[in-house]
């Protein structure tokens, strides 16, 4: 890649760089490698920015983690809760986890993302800089703001957030979430990656799908939470989904995909309903 | 910019461009271990090196992240005479095998055990799951960090590396290291991209975007004129030679069907343009601004569409016959296509062709009466089976380096064959072989792949014809869709037997895809007959395979080569025919195989392109692989999983292969004493990282009594040593290593002459001893070979005692084993899981028991990945949609079976040297099968493509439609 660097020492100033054809570096494992699909003519490198690491726990029950934090410190963190931690592993090189960042894999937005679906599913917030206004003489822009965006919201409406940074991401401990990825190998991407959460009583679900995209079935939730048989809507579910275009590809067909959408889905279910100690539907 | 860092404790400054990667960055500070198998994929972790104590992928961090950095590289662990106790530890477990990626390993192991002192083995494992280890598998890396636990605890190894073999010699068959270990593990400079040099141009190739076009048109005018570039290459200016790209003997049955390059493309990928620039960017730019104009064809992918009536043709041109032309040559070439640019296609011999067909070879044969013994039968099975077409998918692409030196054509080569190299650059040069110098460096993996010559015939002959020095190395994209691979093929068997359980009548019928070009077009898919059914003790056989041309990626030499194929089809019947007869599998298999003495009246048709050599079965540990790997696994204990929806099951299959090709192989190797006594054997033989090497050294050191560390064996240099037909087909240990015996006994046979008149005794009082001396029997005396060789040298002396050693044979030794496994289905997603894999072979005496262990892990895990995860997915134009490393699926650290045995049955062997069989082949032949039997034991439906993907499981099961 032919691109300028820039490292910025703190967050406004890396987002006053960034335009719309530029990148932030954060792990690098994406943007610099072959076959990446990210281009960029400007790379705003966040190793040196200050304010982007570390895990903390929040009031209300929640965790920050923040976006430069790399896989393998959130993994070997305590208070990073288990389920997150368990969709961190599904990247399975060791070496990469030691690189890749939490928010460089979230703003990938990368329709095989396992973090996606997890995240979707336990209801995580991102907090993200904005930029607004016109640029100043020193580049900067006249505002910045904070917002925070529900990570359903960021992966779902990209565009409004092109040029936000990640600041971090916030993940409620009082949820449970489940989940399951498949891949070919351990090492392959993955093809499909289910994630269920209970969240303040209700059923959240996120699913990526390689070559279709990250979804929050919020209709399959919602129907889910308003059931007296959850156990059936999955069933129903796994014979039939509209609102989800999966094609025949190198990871299998499109019937083994639904399929195996369902069957997960309906295990995760179980699953959290077995953590729960709840009687579980006959699914 | 400037960027400054610590890089193995030293203080360094660069100014570097922004955007370099820290691997380059360190490549061109001479840390040149610090590697790349995957184009900076992030993938394979040859590139490892750690940063602030941390592991990461050199490849994927800009030099610029590194200032102020930390920097530890592979080279800043030991160096060769101080190997630090992890290197050592990995060169005693044997895991230093093709070594390309070991630097990184031990790099990786090292700070693991500085942060965790007593590592678990899952914490090893996550240690190494950023490594992809092809040849000898992980199994030995927990071995390699309980040694060095061991050896930090008590001071030495408490653990045992790998059992010993025959008490009664000293270094055979006893686990010692392997000679360039230390090299290798060190990262010291061995490959072909350390030898290039900072004058050297670069070679890129245009290829076919199609997978079957005439070439209407080539304009390389706009290329030419970006400076720097060099030569342009094209089928407009290439040599009218027509020559093969597969490197066996001479003549190879393999037909001559290309030239460099051609004007119809074949494949998507097939060349169209080489360019030569002085710089690669030059070379990349020349390249995007050649315009060619091309008429495309309807391309054949499947087998099945090449045999169809009115297929297109991928060869039409005319046909030649080196020898043995038909009669109706002339009328049959009168169907040839008139349009010039088709070629034509050279056969050194009848292969049973027919080109207007798409059939490349043909062959059929066998014994008895198949048809009979069908029936009369108790029952009879018929299932056809079909494999996916597999890479290599070695850490080192295909590689090479060439110059002019001092008149001459010397090409540094990644190769399994330098011999043949030379020759087929010979070919498309018009040097004549005592121009040609080719280097054989060490081979970052070759499994078959670098048995083809694929990059040494245009580089050489780039290099030639511009009197430039030209580098020339395949992307990853290009190993997958320019290089030789498996040949898929289409396997029918039927199968009938008695319900005593006697197998009474078997028929193979292979139908192989070859692709493009005729690589091994007979030799691999006969393979799939000669190295299977002569396990069977069954008097009415036959065979009939035909192989078809396509427009798939080429297919070509493979570890097993067609093997692996023919035995996945043949046991998967067995067991089939069992269950159907109501047999006990094992039973089954333990009343039909062969065991010594039985004549193998099969391999009379079986030979590659000649008659085949009747023999009766030799050294044969296969009763006692099969018996002693069935309590292992508890044949016969069905195994429960706590979770319903897991099924386990257990399979296993009998393999065999061959130790090199009797009649065909050829090896030789000439020893020399030194002045200072000690000795340097020009092997003609190819190590490919498997200790061929070791194998060589520790058979002088036995012959000649003589410490390991006093001999070197200097190997595939085509200048220094002798003829050998290379490494393949399993014939390194038994062909190079027999002429290294027969060097060595040569050798010992000029000392004692020697030592005999100068100390004035006779001959026959005389033998040799350890440390390397002459002692009289009868008057006690002792001549040292150092003073031996120091008066042979001197003015008065009688000249270098050397030896010529060389080996032929018709002799067959057959290793022979038995593969079992353990695996989990999901009934509700398909999910698979080897549980347990054990691999049981007779490799007659071990040379190396410890390299002997790691190749039959390599190769089973490999042929695990073939199993169940690897294969090229092509979209309806022949385009290869997973042509990287990630989507192509091969196993690693995390798919290897937590239970992993390899055990070597003792068998000794009549004709190799010391009793040994060839090892590795072998190894890729049992996964299949006895994976596919284990799921049948499991969930009850058979198998019948590889890979056996969640996905088939669960439409065999009928979950999904």
């Amino acid at each position: 890649m032919n691109a300028e660097l820039y490292s910025p020492r703190s967050a406004s100033e890396a987002v006053s760089l960034k335009t719309p054809s530029a990148a932030f570096l954060a792990g690098g494992t994406e943007i610099l490698r072959h076959g990446s699909s990210v281009h960029a003519d400007r790379l705003i490198m966040l190793k040196n920015t200050e304010g982007l690491k570390g895990i903390t726990k929040e009031q209300d029950q929640t965790v920050k983690i923040g976006a430069m934090t790399t896989f393998a410190e959130a993994l070997r963190s305590s208070a990073v809760p288990e389920y997150f931690r368990k969709a961190i592993r599904y990247m399975a090189s060791g070496t990469k986890r030691n690189m890749a960042t939490i928010g460089g894999n979230i703003a990938l937005i990368r329709d095989d993302s396992y973090l996606a679906a997890v995240l979707i599913a336990a209801h995580a917030k991102l907090v993200l800089l904005m930029a607004d206004g016109e640029r100043g003489r020193d580049g900067a822009f006249a505002m910045e703001r904070k917002e925070l965006v529900c990570i359903r919201r960021y992966l779902l409406e990209p565009d409004l957030y092109r040029n936000a940074l990640i600041l971090s991401v916030l993940l409620r401990e009082d949820v449970k979430v489940v989940s399951k990825r498949y891949a070919n190998t351990a090492e392959s991407h993955s093809f499909l990656t289910a994630a269920m959460g209970i969240v303040d009583g209700k059923v959240r679900i996120g699913v990526s799908v390689k070559n279709s995209g990250v979804f929050f079935l919020k209709e399959l939730s919602e129907e889910m939470n308003d059931s007296a048989d959850p156990g059936k809507i999955l069933a129903d579910f796994a014979d039939s989904w509209n609102g989800l275009d999966i094609p025949d590809d190198i990871f299998g067909s499109q019937a083994y995909k639904r399929y195996l959408l369902g069957v997960t889905l309906t295990d995760l279910y179980r699953s959290l309903q077995e953590d729960r100690g709840e009687e579980v539907s006959d699914v | 910019m400037k960027i400054s860092c610590v890089i193995n404790q030293v203080p360094r400054t660069f100014d570097v461009d922004p955007m370099m990667s820290l691997r380059e960055l360190l490549v061109s500070a001479g840390h040149v271990c610090v590697r790349d198998s995957d184009d900076g994929e992030g993938f394979c972790g040859s590139d490892t090196v750690l940063v602030d104590g941390t592991p990461v992928y050199a490849n994927l961090m800009i030099a610029a992240e590194a200032d102020g950095c930390t920097i530890l590289t592979p080279d800043g662990l030991g160096d060769l005479r101080h190997l630090t106790d992890v290197q050592q530890a990995m060169i005693d477990a044997g895991v230093v095998q093709s070594a390309y990626n070991a630097p990184a390993a031990a790099l990786l192991l090292t700070w693991l055990l500085e942060k965790n002192p007593a590592p678990s083995r899952e914490e090893i494992k996550d240690a190494l799951s950023g490594l992809y280890i092809r040849d000898a598998s992980y199994e030995h890396y927990y071995l390699a960090v309980r040694l060095v636990q061991e050896k930090r605890k008590t001071g030495h190894y408490v653990s045992k590396t790998a059992p010993k073999f025959r008490e009664n010699l000293r270094e055979i068959g006893t686990p010692d290291g392997k000679v360039d270990g230390p090299a290798l593990v060190t990262g010291q400079r061995a490959f072909v991209e350390d030898y290039v040099s900072p004058d050297t141009c670069y070679m890129v190739m245009l290829r076919s975007p199609y997978a079957s076009a005439y070439i209407r048109s080539i304009d390389t005018s706009e290329a030419e004129k970006v400076p720097g570039v060099i030569k342009i290459i094209t089928a407009a200016n290439c040599p009218d030679i027509y020559y093969m790209q597969a490197g066996q003997g001479n003549p190879e049955p393999s037909p001559h069907d290309r030239r460099l390059f051609n004007w119809k493309v074949r494949h998507a990928g097939d060349r169209v343009a080489g360019v030569v620039a002085e710089t690669m960017e030059a070379a990349e730019k020349a390249k995007s601004l050649i315009k060619v104009g091309y008429e495309v064809l309807k391309p054949v992918l499947t087998v099945e569409e090449a045999m169809a009536d009115g297929a297109p043709l991928v060869h039409d041109g005319p046909v030649e016959y080196r020898a043995g032309a038909p009669a109706d040559l002339d009328e049959y070439n009168a169907k040839a296509s008139a349009d010039p640019r088709e070629g034509k296609v050279i056969y050194q011999f009848p292969l049973g062709a027919d080109i207007h067909h798409n059939v490349a070879a043909s062959n059929s044969g066998g014994i008895g009466d198949v048809e009979k013994a069908f029936a009369e039968a108790d029952a009879v099975v018929e299932r056809t089976y079909q494999t996916s077409q597999i890479q290599h998918a070695p850490l080192e692409p295909h590689v090479c380096f060439a110059r002019m030196e001092g008149g001459r054509l010397t090409v540094y080569a990644s190769t399994q064959v330098p011999y043949h190299v030379r020759r087929i650059v010979g070919w498309v040069t018009g040097l004549p072989e005592n121009q040609i110098h080719v280097v054989k460096t060490r081979v970052g993996g070759g499994y078959g792949a670098k048995q083809d010559i694929l990059i040494e015939d245009v580089t050489a002959y780039a290099a030639y014809i511009t009197g430039r020095p030209v580098y020339c190395r395949n992307t990853r994209e290009e190993e997958f869709i320019a290089n030789s691979t498996r040949h898929p093929m289409r396997m029918r068997v039927k199968m009938s037997g008695k319900k005593d359980g006697t197998i009474t009548g078997i028929f193979l019928e292979v139908r192989a895809n070859t692709g493009p070009y005729g690589n091994h077009c007979l030799t691999v898919p006969m393979n799939s007959c000669s190295k299977t059914l002569p396990l069977f003790k069954c008097p009415n056989m036959a065979y009939d395979l035909k192989v078809y041309y396509t427009n798939t990626p080429p297919a070509g030499a493979y570890q097993g080569y067609g093997t692996p194929k023919g035995n996945y089809a043949l046991m998967m019947a067995m067991a089939e025919l069992a269950d159907r007869l109501g047999c006990d599998y094992k039973e089954m298999v333990l009343k039909n195989h062969v065991e010594t003495g039985y004549r193998l009246d099969i391999l009379k048709g079986l030979g590659e392109g000649r008659e085949g050599n009747v023999v009766p079965v030799g050294s044969c540990g296969l009763r006692e692989a099969i018996l002693k790997g069935c309590d292992m696994i508890r044949w016969g204990v069905k195994e429960q999983s706590p979770d319903p929806d897991w099924k386990i099951g257990k399979g296993f299959a009998m393999i065999m292969q061959g130790s090199g090709l009797p009649g065909l192989d050829h090896a030789e190797a000439i020893a020399k004493m030194e002045t200072d006594g000690t000795v340097i054997l020009n092997s003609g033989c190819a190590d490919i990282g498997t200790g061929l090497d070791t194998v060589c050294a520790k058979i002088v050191s036995e012959v000649m009594c003589m410490p390991l560390e006093h001999i070197s064996v200097l190997s595939g240099d085509t200048d220094s040593a002798a003829f050998d037909t290379g490494s393949y087909a399993s014939s390194g240990t038994f062909f190079s290593g027999n002429a290294a015996l027969d060097a060595a006994q040569k050798l010992k046979e000029g000392v004692l002459k020697e030592a005999a008149l100068q100390m004035g005794e006779d001959q026959e009082d005389l033998d040799v001893r350890m440390p390397g001396e002459v002692f009289s029997k009868k008057t006690g005396k002792v001549l040292t070979y150092a003073a031996l060789s120091h008066e042979v040298c001197s003015g008065a002396g009688r000249g270098m005692i050397v030896a010529h050693g060389n080996f032929v044979t018709n002799a067959s030794s057959v290793p022979y084993g038995a593969h079992f496994a353990q695996a989990a289905v999901n009934v509700r997603t398909g999910e698979i899981r080897v549980q347990k894999f054990y691999a049981l072979q007779d490799a007659g005496t071990p040379i190396n028991p410890e390299l002997a262990l790691c190749q039959m892990y390599g190769a089973a895990l490999k042929s695990i990945g073939h199993t169940l995860y690897e294969g090229m997915i092509l979209d309806k134009d022949g385009v290869c949609l997973n042509s990287n490393m990630t989507d192509y699926g091969v196993p690693m650290i995390w798919e290897q079976p937590d239970d992993f045995k390899a055990v070597l049955i003792d068998v000794n062997d009549q004709y190799g040297p010391f009793g040994a069989k060839s090892i590795s082949e072998i190894a890729c032949n049992g996964a299949a099968p006895a994976i596919g039997i284990a799921i049948h034991d499991a969930v009850g439906v058979w198998m019948d493509s590889w890979p056996m993907t969640p996905e088939k499981v669960l439409r065999k099961l009928g979950r999904i439609r």
